[in-house]
């Protein structure tokens, strides 16, 4: 297991709760062992007087009330033991699942967008859940009753064997046998209850689709069917079930007549011991207790290995994620100590997201401080690929675009997204209230500000009806924002930085034309001498701009003025037109 | 699946309404089940048994063995001891394997009965009574709530007919062996009782801290992985890892906080037991050497006490599990009980030739208690008549399709397929004759084929491929890497919006309904698509009568006649030409386009 230096590291940061817990493990254990040892001398005791060898009648009963409080007094001894073992453990381990689970946020945090697009979020979201609570598994249980383990077992041993060699190695072959019965039927159990959950997501996941898609069922009279491949899913799940159970069943059954195989082990082999009288009785009934003791450490055992291989598994993918670099260099070069003015500059570029598949070729384009432009161009075309490489979400070549004459590739990350406002097709707002989504864009902004940034991306009127105006929280616990709505929202969040450059990559597809063009408008005014780039799928709202940008297949085709490209009667003059009526008839009164 | 909040568990752990509603579902398996019931009562003499041959050798071989060296036949009795202890050893195994293997099937042979009424009566009720409940209930409903039942059946049962049965019994036998000694156990057992009750209900309250934090985690988790480039776009990295820190954090503290009374519940009941079992040290001891108790009645009795304290710490937990399964139960049967909203009438009008044609008389409609959507809305349409519907968002023309279909049932008015109001049908029937083609194309788990036919294996392989080639899919299902019999991956999640179209009009040829009804999709369509998707509408279009949601011109151009909807009312129709010259909202409309 490599990379074990980050847990060894957090474990020591720790490690006062881990000492803490595990210290308790060797009171309790020899507690645990003695107890029994005191009642079966208090037995011993008691078969002494019946023969007449020991104390008498009188004597006996103080001696058995002392018995009694001595025992209970350890048992409640070995008992803080347990518990202090149990909690302390158990804050140790969680202590350091919180920070783990703070560092591979905190690491996941710098990777680049490519990163992301090759892991899905599923996936990440089980390393940082699932994983993580199979390493905690392994760090607290596991160790604490892997140390237990190894006390108990030999210490309880040494003792049995003191009493009687034999009787021990009677009793030694069920319990092996046990230990090796849960090490093996441990795996198979667990690959069991796996395909029961495969199984029972297969079956949510038709009841998921069948029931979204229950209009479409009843439209083609298809409720027959439908119920004839429920039944089959269900009663594989049924099956999965019933294997489950007989596979614990099993377990069950052997585990249970091991135990009563040692209480043969002890009639039969302590029986026999005690009639030649190598034994007393005391000796006997504590072969009966301890067999009962180590029936749980033995069982722990197969347990416990089991932690240890998931969280080893666990922590390979942790380690995984860990080893990701950041595709881009966050600290190339010195910052400008001026903002950026938002000169842009694209020289013989060409990028792809995939080694051969370019998406932007041979694009040269020279975007001026304070421009407006828009982008316009079919699916696919690249409009998004250049957006984000100027944000830099991906790495241009080196060389290739400069920002304000400075080659992207050579200035610090932050430095660049503070000066640039990118508003991405996809809203992502914080369950949080209306302000807090706002001064995301820039945190330190004040109140006025944030009003400002509401009224150019016209959301101002819509969070003057909410009930709490600003304080409104919004998302699962608020009220539900419409698509628009959301839109407004993210791009409120980017005005309110007043960037030097500002990108809205189609990102006002679900509000009205109208307003779309209204946000527009102001929007020119307010970033007059900053530069923005606008695309929109609506090619009508972008009539406006200083100049249109028409990309084809990666390629810059056509550029000038609305009238200029119309006159042409090029590429953008057929978009427009498809456009429009398609546009218009959505958008009638 | 989102996270959702669950209705509040009901306080019962017994309600005899809903037991006597599950009965008829076991009833088919009593047989089993009383099979299951006599297998734990054979266990349970089994498990008296032991330590009973145990008390028998100590108090008979071994101690004659010990008094006088020569007890004649001493050894021999042992061994025969220890036989018998092995065939009850052996005996037990099978009576608990064969019991468990029983149980459980039934168990799941009931669940599996339950689910599937569930869902099949699911498939028959109405929209309306879908769009009042969210998907992710209605899963926990044939899911999550049946499980619960299972605890039910297979613990449940057991926990009533052994645990129960064990406790009352083993007191029983012990009271039988000793009273006194019993006297002593029968004091400590209360508090046992107590205390695994006390501690319980506190698990309860923890869990469910816990439950809400660990959801709050993992929604944490999820808004900030899925909006990563968000968060890094705004430099906000430190702030969002400072807030996921607190969710963390409290996570971590309610989990130490429920870890607290674990680790104080074990220990606490070892506590206890000990104390017990120490007492009867104590008083069996003064009886021994009194000389009257022997020592093989004390093993017993300390065995036999063994028995007594896991079914009665369990107990607390399987309270819990009954007033879970109760609810669960509840909603279940709430979910059953639901009739559903549209259905035929008993004599159902058989349609013998369909003819396609549609009347609106003065139809009002809205749903729910919600205000009209569409208010008197008249129009005819003759077979084969094409017919475009435009209007903008909110008009009222997805409704006019729900209500065609009868998926709701009008307020007022009447709407008439053939001369026949919708209501006089049988909802297959009249469905039977409608093709739909919607904006979102839904596609079942399963291959393309299917997808086509839609599990109706009457229609040939043969007849799928021809309607697919008709309107055009065939190209591009041919380059599916195992063509028609290429799954279909997460609804279609590979599948373009124009080729899942091009599978619902194949769908429509398929079947060949009399009426067709198309939605179109508004999504971004690339050029060469919108091409196919036009003459695969020409296709379907031919000899139907045919109802468009247009948003495309192209589209519109198939039309007979226009109508146009605003804000629920019909406002305008004829065809492109008329409703130009007449200069109201379709002509406004056109104008635009070339302001």
């Amino acid at each position: 297991m490599k990379g074990l230096a980050r847990l060894r590291r957090l474990i020591c940061v720790h490690r006062r709760w881990f000492i803490a817990g595990l210290l308790c493990v060797p009171g309790a254990v020899a507690l645990e062992l003695w107890i029994p040892q005191l009642l079966g001398a208090g037995i011993d005791m008691v078969e002494r007087a019946v023969t007449g060898d020991g104390d008498g009648l009188g004597a006996i009963g103080g001696r058995l009330g002392q018995l009694f409080f001595v025992v209970v007094g350890l048992t409640a001894l070995k008992n803080a033991f347990r518990f202090g073992m149990r909690y302390w453990q158990n804050i140790a381990c969680r202590l350091v699942e919180q920070d783990l689970r703070h560092e591979l946020v905190a690491h996941l945090e710098g990777l680049s967008a490519s990163y992301f697009d090759r892991n899905r979020t599923g996936d990440l979201m089980s390393r940082a859940t699932a994983d993580i609570e199979a390493v905690r598994m392994a760090l607290g249980p596991g160790l604490m009753y892997l140390l237990n383990t190894l006390l108990m077992l030999p210490l309880a041993l040494a003792y049995l064997i003191s009493l009687d060699p034999w009787l021990t190695l009677a009793l030694s072959i069920p319990l092996a046998g046990l230990a090796l019965t849960v090490r093996f039927m441990g795996p198979h159990l667990h690959r069991r209850s796996r395909t029961v959950q495969d199984r029972s997501a297969d079956l949510s996941a038709r009841a998921v689709d069948n029931f979204q898609g229950i209009r479409v069922v009843q439209a083609f009279n298809r409720q027959a069917a439908e119920t004839a491949a429920f039944h089959d899913l269900s009663k594989s799940y049924a099956t999965a079930q019933l294997e489950l159970a007989k596979t614990r069943g099993w377990l069950q059954v052997l585990l249970g007549g091991g135990r009563r195989l040692c209480l043969l082990a002890i009639l039969l082999v302590g029986g026999s011991a005690v009639m030649s009288e190598r034994l007393t009785i005391g000796d006997f009934f504590i072969f009966i207790q301890y067999s009962e003791m180590l029936f749980f450490p033995l069982m722990a055992f197969g347990w416990v290995l089991g932690l240890f291989q998931r969280g080893r598994a666990a922590w390979d993918r942790l380690i995984e994620v860990f080893g990701a670099r950041a595709e881009i260099d966050p600290d190339p070069g010195v910052a400008p100590k001026r903002d950026l003015s938002g000169d842009i500059r694209f020289e013989n570029l060409t990028f792809g997201y995939e080694p051969d598949r370019p998406v932007l070729r041979d694009l040269n384009l020279h975007i001026r401080a304070g421009e407006t432009v828009g982008i316009v161009g079919p699916t696919g075309s690249g409009k998004s690929t250049l957006a984000r490489l100027i944000a830099r979400l991906y790495p241009a070549a080196p060389g290739h675009l400069f920002l304000d004459g400075r080659a992207i590739d050579t200035l610090p990350l932050h430095w660049i997204r503070r000066q640039i406002g990118y508003v991405p097709q996809e809203t992502f707002l914080l369950s949080d209230t209306m302000r807090a989504n706002i001064l995301f864009g820039r945190p330190d902004a004040t109140e006025d500000e944030v009003e400002w940034a509401a009224r150019v991306s016209q959301i101002d009127h819509d969070i003057a009806e909410f009930k709490s105006g600003y304080d409104q929280m919004i998302g699962e616990r608020g009220v539900t924002l419409s698509g628009g709505q959301k839109q407004r929202t993210a791009l409120s969040r980017a005005v309110i930085r007043k960037p030097g450059i500002l990108i809205l990559d189609d990102s006002l597809a679900a509000v009205d034309s109208e307003t779309e063009h209204r946000i527009l408008d102001e929007l020119e005014v307010v970033m007059r001498d900053r530069t923005c780039l606008f695309i929109s799928h609506r090619i009508s709202a972008l009539r406006d701009v200083d100049r249109l940008i028409v990309l084809e297949e990666g390629r810059l085709v056509e550029e000038g003025s609305h009238e200029e490209l119309l006159e042409a009667g090029g590429v953008y003059a057929r978009l427009f037109r498809e456009h429009n009526l398609e546009q218009e008839i959505e958008e009638l009164p | 699946m989102s996270p959702q909040i669950e209705e509040p568990i009901h306080g019962k752990a017994y309600d005899a309404r809903l037991v006597r509603r599950l009965v008829p579902f076991a009833r088919p398996y009593s047989k089993r089940i009383g099979l299951s019931i006599g297998l734990l009562i054979g266990l349970f003499v089994l498990d008296l048994l032991i330590p009973w041959i145990l008390r028998i050798a100590v108090d008979g071989p071994i101690q004659e063995a010990r008094e006088s060296q020569a007890a004649p036949g001493a050894w021999e009795e042992l061994i025969w001891l220890a036989v018998a202890l092995l065939v009850v050893a052996i005996l037990r195994l099978g009576f608990q394997l064969a019991q468990l293997l029983v149980m459980t099937d039934v168990g799941q042979s009931i669940l599996h009965d339950l689910r599937l009424s569930a869902f099949s009566h699911l498939q028959s009720l109405s929209l309306a009574f879908f769009d009042r409940h969210p998907v992710g209930r209605l899963v926990t409903r044939v899911t999550n709530d049946i499980e619960t039942l299972n605890e039910l059946f297979t613990s449940g049962v057991t926990v009533v007919f052994y645990d129960l049965v064990k406790i009352v019994g083993v007191v029983a036998v012990l009271l039988w062996i000793d009273p006194k000694l019993t006297g002593i156990a029968l004091l400590g057992l209360p508090v046992l009782t107590a205390v695994s009750f006390a501690f319980r209900s506190h698990a309860r309250k923890a869990y469910r801290e816990i439950r809400s934090r660990v959801s709050r985690l993992n929604a944490f988790l999820q808004e900030l992985l899925q909006g990563i480039r968000v968060i890094q776009l705004f430099n906000q990295e430190q702030r969002v890892l400072d807030r996921f820190d607190e969710v963390n954090v409290d996570h971590r503290r309610a989990h130490v906080r429920a870890h607290l009374n674990w680790s104080l519940f074990f220990p606490s009941i070892d506590l206890v037991s000990m104390a017990i079992l120490a007492g009867i040290v104590w008083v069996s001891g003064l009886g021994i050497a009194g000389g009257e108790l022997q020592f093989g009645v004390f093993l017993q009795f300390w065995i036999m006490l063994g028995y007594l304290f896991d079914p009665i710490r369990e107990l607390s937990e399987k309270y819990n599990v009954f007033q879970s399964a109760m609810a669960s139960a509840e909603r279940l049967f709430g979910l059953l009980d639901e009739a559903p909203e549209i259905s035929g009438p008993e004599n159902p009008y058989r349609p013998e030739e369909a003819r396609g044609e549609i009347e609106l008389r003065d139809v009002t409609f809205g749903y729910g208690d919600g205000p009209d959507v569409l208010r008197n809305v008249s129009f005819h349409v003759k077979p084969g008549e094409k017919i475009a519907i435009v209007g903008a968002t909110g008009a009222g023309k997805t409704t006019l399709i729900n209500l065609l279909s009868r998926y709701y049932d009008v307020r007022s008015g009447s709407i008439l397929v053939d001369g026949h109001d919708v209501r006089e049908y049988d909802p297959k029937d009249l469905r039977h004759q409608i093709g739909l083609v919607l904006q979102e194309v839904f596609l079942f788990p399963g291959d393309i084929l299917e997808n086509i036919r839609l599990g109706d294996t009457s229609i040939s392989e043969e007849r799928v491929i021809e309607a697919a080639r008709l309107v055009g899919a065939d190209r591009f299902i041919q380059k599916l890497p195992d063509g028609y019999r290429s799954e279909v991956r997460e609804r279609g999640a590979t599948q373009s919006v124009g080729e899942k179209q091009l599978i619902a009009f194949a769908r429509v040829l398929t079947f060949d309904p009399s009426i067709l009804i198309l939605d179109e999709a508004t999504a971004h369509i690339d050029p060469e698509t919108e091409r196919l998707l036009q003459k695969a509408l020409e296709r379907t279009l031919k000899g139907r009568t045919a109802i468009l949601i247009a948003h495309r011109l192209a589209t519109i151009r198939h039309a007979d006649r226009i109508l146009v909807f605003h804000h629920g009312e019909l406002r305008e129709a004829g065809t492109h030409q008329e409703l130009l010259e007449r200069g109201g909202l379709y002509h406004r409309l056109h104008q635009l386009q070339f302001g």
